[in-house]
């Protein structure tokens, strides 16, 4: 499962400054050089900043939210939280 | 025989250590949880259990228990980036865990066994503002209250009676220890709170979608009105206050550790979607 790896994203800029850089320098290059699979909506969505997609698709927002914190993907807390909101999650399944 | 000597609830904002900082260690969290350190002082432990839910820190997507324990001699933290809070190592006490764990197992909990690991600031705050020495050995029991994703079925969240009856499992485990240990219960975490997920504030990273409850909760637990409060824990309730409220399911298993009726000190702060406790 592949959502796993926009998580395991999250969790990698976290931790690994160098990484973090080079997804804030160019990150459709930083994206096609990391290790872990995206299905190509994955990567669509990444690269789109679009999180409220990726959230509906199942990723974990609490690890997505690094993506903002750290401006990867033209994302800062303002949009995140803006794309965030429009998410209805009251019929989760 | 150990002896439960009572319990101190606590939440574990990782913006605290930088806050206090630039603030002043005379702003109001950070005399809130310098009162709750002299709570915890006041009971004299010479052990600490915390309830706590890591962030996918300790655990991950791939490997994510519902239940756990914490089994070394030491384990250190914080592993995720915490501005301003030190790195420690703090000791723990393996003999004690490996008994619970069993206990537990036998009560009908199943704790998964967790060696050589590392915590996030969920324990790490708490301890670094509680224990600031580190020379208390602390035993952490992972509880996974966290609803971070829109599939609800992905990560589901034990209910509030069933961690409560952990706590139960805990604190007879905990009873029929043979040594003479006094042991303080540590709970972490929030009441109402959504970080990083549907329910933040308009330009915010985190937000208090449901302050109604943390009242409520506050109230039940001024009460001793537990029974009620394990009532109104449901999931739909849960799924209102936030996608990190499951935290106070830490707090659900500390209050079943023991029976200590009104607690002894409370301080409701609504607007974070906290509350600060001790029962003596």
């Amino acid at each position: 499962m592949s959502l796993v790896s926009v998580g395991r994203l999250g969790r990698d800029l976290m931790r690994n400054k160098a990484l973090r850089k080079s997804f804030q320098e160019n990150p459709e290059e930083a994206l096609s050089k990391y290790p872990y699979p995206f299905s190509p909506q994955e990567r669509a969505a990444l690269l789109a900043g679009d999180v409220g997609t990726l959230y509906r698709m199942g990723a974990n927002a609490f690890l997505m939210g690094y993506l903002a914190r750290y401006r990867i993907f033209g994302l800062d807390p303002a949009s995140y939280s803006e794309r965030m909101r429009t998410v209805d999650d009251r019929q989760r399944d | 025989m150990a002896t439960i000597v009572g319990s101190v609830g606590v939440n574990h904002n990782p913006t605290f250590p930088a806050v206090f900082e630039q603030l002043g260690y005379d702003c109001d969290a950070a005399r809130l949880y310098a009162r709750a350190r002299q709570e915890l002082t006041s009971l004299r432990p010479d052990l600490i259990v915390i309830f706590d839910t890591d962030h996918c820190n300790t655990f991950f997507l791939n490997n994510f228990p519902v239940f756990a324990i914490g089994v070394a001699d030491y384990f250190a933290g914080p592993n995720d980036e915490v501005p301003k809070l030190p790195r420690y190592d703090v000791p723990s006490n393996r003999s004690l865990a490996v008994h619970l764990r069993a206990q537990a197992v036998n009560a009908g909990f199943d704790l998964a066994l967790v060696q050589e690991f590392e915590v996030d600031h969920s324990v790490m705050v708490p301890l670094h503002y509680l224990t600031p020495e580190m020379r208390i050995p602390v035993i952490p029991v992972f509880i996974s209250g966290h609803a971070h994703c829109i599939k609800a079925h992905a990560l589901p969240v034990p209910s509030a009676r069933r961690c409560y009856a952990l706590g139960e499992a805990v604190g007879t485990a905990i009873e029929r220890w043979p040594e003479p240990l006094r042991v303080a219960i540590v709970a972490s975490g929030a009441v109402s709170l959504d970080v990083h997920g549907t329910k933040i504030d308009p330009g915010a990273m985190v937000g208090v979608p449901d302050p109604r409850w943390v009242e409520r909760v506050h109230q039940h637990l001024t009460r001793n009105a537990i029974s009620d409060l394990l009532d109104e824990m449901t999931p739909e309730r849960l799924h209102r206050a936030g996608n990190v409220s499951g935290e106070f399911l830490n707090w659900i298993a500390m209050l079943g550790t023991a029976k200590r009726g009104t607690p002894a000190w409370t301080k409701l702060v609504t607007e974070e979607g906290y509350i600060y406790a001790a029962w003596h």
